[in-house]
């Protein structure tokens, strides 16, 4: 059976910020959809310029190679340490097949939110190290009616700078979507929802760059 | 209209006075009893019938033969009182009765006759299985606790020749009290007070008391109060149609006189800000100052320990904040009760309760006008603390944990414990914008137009495109009501209806379906 699938990205850039340190990119395939979702170290201009570095090489490897996993690990390879040993850029791919099938590759980002019938459902992830640096991998197989969220760590760490000490975390964001998630509501509409609750948990003065990606799917219509 | 309670101590009565005053509430406490006892069936059988109580009902329930008992208990210089208090307390259990059947019937004074004969009813109840552990444990409680306890006596006028009344003198600046507590038999030759005190009435004209030796009813004595107590009485002095009723008691070897004076109604301080107070999620209370442009100008906890003492602290915060900002004060009507407010575990020890919220409502329905603000305004507490304070929407979806709330319809978010506070603020604003709802719903005679709060109904032809004519009744309706409406919902959208410039702009057409049973 072939899938529709309806993706949205937005994003809302840190207060004061003219540039977003976020990029998301989506290539439509003829077996599928890849989008990638990087997150440049630090904000402004610098992270705009390392986000969109990440998009690019990530973007000829696609071109050179089939194979999703060699890019991931040609960029983290390629990608060169500051000071105190971070890397420039954190990064969330997905890559969904039309039949459904699909992977998830998550490198220093906060973990997808996978809803089934509304329900946050646990995607059973792996762990491998490519020159110390962790990368979440995880397979899964999406049916109509699904919902696959990915976002920045901006998102997770919202309210940490005005009203909570550890920002909302995975758990309430998780829990926010399933509460928002009616049968009837669309990716943008998830996505706008996702980000203006971030925002306001700053009182829409964002700490961070914050960005969402959504992927929903249907059955194609006939 | 709101009241204010003063609690003046009444200054080192010799002991010839506390034995009078012992007596007197002594004899009052048996005979309300006395009543109460009398009136057992009657008032059960009152507490259950549909028909409205009114004080009128209770106190024309009172036959002449009980009228002619009471005076056994020498208790004629407050027999009216006695009547008056006894109606009240009938009242209350009535209302509490219809509320909670399980309400019990309500006794003022045990002697130890009493108490012993209801103690081994009580037993003997529990031992038949009539009642529950649980309640036999209350009640006996209940009956222990109030075992030789007296009844505070009730002083129902403000009067120079019988009940109560208060006197100045001006060389010492003190303030006296002259309770009527004896009856002819047990008068007393003396004078009234000693010859150096000119004493004057706390009345209009301030008439003097005489100081004459001859038999006397009632008993003159000093008063002992602090300084904001003596604020009011000086404002007694200068309006003194403000005292009202007043209550003798006895605590801890120490005679009390609680007087209750009406609180000045004149407003002065022109609001132009809202101030939500809400019950906090994390214990305490919550405000917030909301402009008329609905922009937030202040939010704050206010932290505190629930308990009778820090309720006024926390009144009296309020009422400094409210004047800061010069605020209508807003508060959760019944209480807070169905207001949604999520406690956590640990909070829930310094959460304030309903009664303690209705308590603090209570205070500041004098405290603010005492400060020349208006009184607090109660509005519904449904839901309030899963409502959007942005766009409206309410469902206990919005409340995603006890810290954050984060609405999933328009997205706003922010600390969930300031969620009541700013509804609160918002919500005059909110009655303001609301239109009223009229329905329209097809039926065999035509389209059937009707909002039964207005008891208005009209009916055009199914083929009306346009709702002019039912614009125009209603119109004519509204504006033929020129008399205060009792309904108060009614009188609320009539002058809702009538305020607006336009009818049109006023109403909302709310589509139903069509139902068989609905016919005009």
């Amino acid at each position: 059976m072939s899938l529709q699938i309806n993706t949205y990205t937005d994003s809302i850039n840190k207060f004061g910020e003219e540039l977003c340190g976020n990029k998301a990119e989506l290539y439509q395939q003829e077996n599928g959809v890849i989008a990638i979702l990087a997150d440049g170290l630090g904000s402004g201009v610098k992270a705009n310029m390392l986000a969109s570095l990440t998009i690019k090489m990530f973007t000829s490897m696609l071109q050179q190679s089939e194979y999703i996993e060699d890019a991931i690990e040609t960029i983290i390879d390629s990608q060169p340490i500051d000071a105190n040993n971070n890397y420039y850029s954190s990064f969330s791919i997905i890559r969904i097949l039309n039949n459904g099938m699909t992977y998830i590759a998550e490198v220093n980002m906060p973990e997808a939110v996978f809803l089934r019938k509304g329900k946050p459902i646990g995607i059973n992830m792996c762990k491998k190290f490519i020159k110390d640096k962790a990368i979440k991998t995880g397979n899964l197989t999406l049916k109509p009616g699904d919902i696959l969220t990915i976002f920045s760590n901006g998102v997770v760490n919202a309210g940490i700078a005005s009203n909570y000490k550890s920002g909302w975390q995975w758990e309430l964001v998780a829990a926010y979507l399933k509460a928002a998630y009616k049968p009837q509501i669309t990716a943008e509409k998830l996505t706008k929802l996702l980000l203006s609750a971030s925002s306001w948990l700053d009182n829409n003065k964002p700490n961070d760059d914050l960005s969402v990606f959504t992927f929903q799917i249907s059955k194609t219509p006939i | 209209m709101a009241y204010k309670t003063l609690m003046l101590q009444i200054f080192k009565p010799s002991k010839h006075k506390q034995s009078i005053m012992d007596y007197a509430i002594l004899n009052y406490s048996k005979a309300l009893q006395y009543l109460l006892e009398k009136y057992e069936d009657d008032l059960i059988k009152l507490s259950t019938s549909e028909v409205q109580i009114s004080r009128s009902t209770l106190l024309s329930i009172i036959d002449k033969k009980a009228i002619k008992d009471l005076n056994d208990f020498n208790i004629q210089p407050f027999k009216d009182s006695l009547k008056i208090d006894f109606a009240n307390v009938a009242m209350t259990f009535i209302a509490q009765r219809k509320r909670k059947k399980s309400t019990s019937y309500p006794f003022v004074f045990f002697d130890s006759q009493h108490y012993q004969a209801y103690m081994q009813d009580i037993i003997s109840q529990f031992d038949k299985g009539l009642i529950e552990k649980k309640r036999f444990e209350s009640q006996c409680s209940q009956i222990i606790a109030r075992q030789d306890k007296l009844h505070p006596l009730y002083f129902g006028r403000y009067a120079t020749n019988r009940d109560y009344c208060l006197l100045y003198d001006e060389l010492t600046d003190r303030f006296y009290a002259k309770l009527y507590l004896m009856n002819l038999v047990q008068c007393v030759n003396t004078k009234a007070t000693s010859g150096r005190l000119s004493l004057k009435y706390v009345f209009p004209n301030k008439p003097p008391l005489l100081n004459q030796t001859s038999k006397k009813r009632y008993l003159v004595m000093p008063l002992a109060f602090g300084k904001s107590q003596y604020i009011d009485l000086k404002k007694a002095l200068a309006t003194p149609n403000i005292l009202r009723t007043a209550r003798l008691f006895k605590k801890k070897n120490k005679y009390y006189l609680m007087v209750n004076i009406k609180c000045t109604t004149e407003q002065s301080v022109k609001t132009s800000t809202t101030m939500g107070v809400a019950r906090n999620s994390k214990g305490g209370l919550h405000y917030t100052v909301c402009t008329n442009n609905e922009e937030i100008l202040s939010k704050k906890c206010l932290d505190s320990v629930p308990n009778n003492h820090n309720i006024f602290i926390l009144s009296k915060n309020i009422v400094r904040i409210a004047l800061k900002y010069k605020a209508q004060v807003i508060l959760e009507s019944g209480g807070g009760k169905n207001d949604k407010v999520l406690l956590n575990k640990s909070d829930t020890a310094t959460a304030l309760t309903t009664r303690q919220y209705s308590r603090l409502a209570e205070i500041l329905k004098y405290k603010l006008p005492e400060k020349k603000l208006p009184s607090p305004i109660e509005v519904s507490a449904n839901s309030l603390y899963c409502t959007c304070p942005q766009c409206g929407n309410r469902t206990y979806k919005n409340c995603l944990s006890s810290n954050i709330f984060a609405c999933v319809e328009c997205g706003f978010a922010t600390r969930a414990e300031s969620i009541g506070s700013t509804n609160l603020a918002r919500r005059l604003k909110k009655y303001e914008q609301d239109k009223v709802p009229i329905y329209r719903e097809d039926t065999n005679s035509g389209i059937l137009f009707y909002n039964k709060h207005l008891d208005f109904q009209c009916i055009l032809p199914l083929d009306s495109i346009n709702y002019d004519q039912m614009y125009y009744q209603l119109s004519l309706m509204v504006h033929s009501f020129d008399k205060y409406e009792k309904n108060i919902k009614k009188y609320t959208i009539l002058k809702k209806l009538r305020e607006s410039p336009s009818t049109h702009d006023a109403v909302r057409i709310v589509y139903k379906k069509a139902m068989k049973s609905r016919m005009p």
